[in-house]
């Protein structure tokens, strides 16, 4: 089997001044993820795992369970407490995301990495038009002809089903759905190694999530991009993720294959998550 | 041609319910084998654990005890053991699980739901529908319905795509969930064709059937399971 492209080990992260005591004091078993000896939040502890190469991995749990944490730890947006992420780039060049320094952080985000927001303002500029949106992308990651650029930009947004027609209007006046393929087409400009989804469907019409997912999946057919899809709804993880991770707490606490988790959970919390489902 | 390619070897499995503090058996030591080109059915009383038998193989239930030692392509592993990107691997390419319940988009074509096997194993899109129209054509499914997403059709019409979608990447275990479960008599007919010519083709089957005919008509081997004991607290 090839490598993984992310190798995530104990990764954590600990809001607060920290002490000694906090990772014992807090978890699953304590029903909190405060010290109390310290009073921080311990918002990720002891995240491990690996990611395959084209594959898409659910991070799934309620609000506050840490899922978007361990995303922003990887996206490099924080930066981790303890632990190491070590990402292979297609050239074989590894690089410890809890370590690395700016200048390498943001070309691996303006290049490798590309990230797509459940609010569409994190990951959209609305005072430039959907093609500058594309544009801005692959002007960071280092292409500089005009031409190309807006070859590029034509494409992509083809290929997220915006009409070409409207390259050149802001993304204020597009529709919710319209705006969440547009930060498709924008995390996938400089043809990016690994693609974080936060939440990207939640809040839109069940249509417009149908067509979203679809996309998300005929992208990973077509390119073989690795992806990291957080959410908090079973059916997202089960069209989309081959594998899942439950978090609670900070912390996994349970992994497997999407429908072992969904028809065989073996954690209280996974069986209970499974249970409220509708 | 008949090696064994899956050996279960006293598979238990149950389930605990952590917030009625219930444990409830489902199957209690099951051991059979399935050869190439063979059929292996399984049969007892409801409850007996058939279903669970092959969602275990499949994977989606973890087994408490027991060994699924299938013989992969590349090499022979337990399936109840191995780690999961090689469970995913080996799903994807050399096993194929016909429930009664075809599973699909709701908004997908039929041709596309029973190409799509191929399309992730990384055939070509156009190679693919190719292969899965040849399939369709096979089970007699009518090519106008072909374009169509199969939410509409009928058990038996709904049933042959679902058949045709296991077979399309000729996989090496074939697991049949009462394949012919509420067909009339002409669609039944056609999946027995079809898996007949599956076992000429030396595709291993696992198979669940309703009917006891069924069982006497394409079974090479009946491996009886017994009921577990009634649920009791864990």
């Amino acid at each position: 089997m090839s490598d993984p492209v992310l190798r995530v080990r104990d990764l954590t992260r600990i809001h607060g001044p920290g002490c000694p005591r906090c990772r014992e004091l807090t978890g699953d078993h304590h029903g909190t993820n405060i010290c109390p000896v310290c009073g921080s939040v311990v918002a990720v502890s002891g995240v491990s795992f690996d990611l395959w190469p084209g594959e898409i991995l659910g991070l799934m749990g309620e609000s506050g369970s840490g899922k978007s944490s361990v995303v922003k730890l990887l996206h490099l947006d924080d930066r981790p407490t303890a632990g190491s992420a070590v990402f292979r780039d297609r050239d074989g060049a590894l690089h410890d995301l809890a370590t690395v320094d700016e200048a390498v952080a943001r070309r691996l985000r303006d290049g490798r990495f590309g990230m797509v927001h459940q609010n569409p303002h994190l990951g959209l500029n609305y005072r430039v038009s959907a093609g500058g949106n594309i544009a801005e992308r692959l002007l960071c990651s280092g292409e500089r002809r005009f031409a190309a650029i807006r070859e590029r930009a034509l494409a992509l947004l083809t290929r997220t089903e915006i009409p070409a027609g409207r390259i050149d209007d802001q993304p204020g006046r597009f529709s919710g759905g319209m705006q969440q393929r547009l930060q498709i087409a924008r995390a996938l400009a400089p043809q990016p190694e690994l693609l974080f989804l936060d939440e990207v469907t939640t809040g839109l019409d069940l249509s417009v999530q149908a067509r979203i997912l679809d996309l998300i999946l005929e992208i990973q057919r077509e390119l073989g991009v690795a992806m990291i899809v957080v959410t908090h709804d079973l059916g997202v993880v089960r069209l989309l993720a081959g594998r899942t991770l439950v978090l609670r707490h900070g912390r996994v606490v349970e992994s497997g294959l999407t429908d072992q988790i969904l028809e065989d959970p073996q954690h209280a919390y996974t069986q209970q998550l499974v249970m409220s489902a509708l | 041609m008949n090696d064994p390619i899956l050996t279960v070897t006293d598979l238990h499995k149950s389930f605990t319910l952590h917030h009625t503090g219930t444990m409830i058996p489902s199957v209690a030591g099951a051991s059979f084998t399935v050869r190439a080109g063979r059929l292996t059915a399984l049969v007892g009383p409801s409850g007996a654990g058939k279903s669970s038998v092959l969602k275990c193989v499949y994977r989606t239930y973890l087994p408490q005890r027991g060994t699924i030692r299938f013989a992969a392509a590349d090499g022979a592993m337990d399936l109840a053991a191995c780690d999961e990107p090689t469970a995913l691997r080996i799903r994807a390419r050399d096993i194929a699980y016909v429930t009664q319940f075809l599973h699909c988009l709701p908004r997908q074509p039929a041709v596309d739901v029973v190409a799509e096997p191929l399309v992730a194993i990384g055939a070509g899109r156009a190679a693919a529908r190719a292969a899965a129209e040849e399939r369709l054509r096979e089970l007699d499914l009518p090519e106008r319905l072909w374009g169509i997403p199969p939410a509409t059709f009928s058990g038996g019409e709904r049933q042959r795509v679902n058949l045709a979608r296991g077979l399309v990447h000729r996989p090496r275990l074939l697991m049949l969930d009462e394949p012919t479960a509420s067909l009339d008599r002409r669609s039944a007919e056609l999946v027995v064709a079809a898996i007949r010519a599956a076992k000429a083709d030396g595709v291993g089957i696992l198979a669940i059937f309703h009917d006891p005919d069924l069982v006497a008509a394409l079974a090479d081997e009946v491996v009886t399971l017994r009921r577990p004991e009634a649920p009791c607290a864990a």
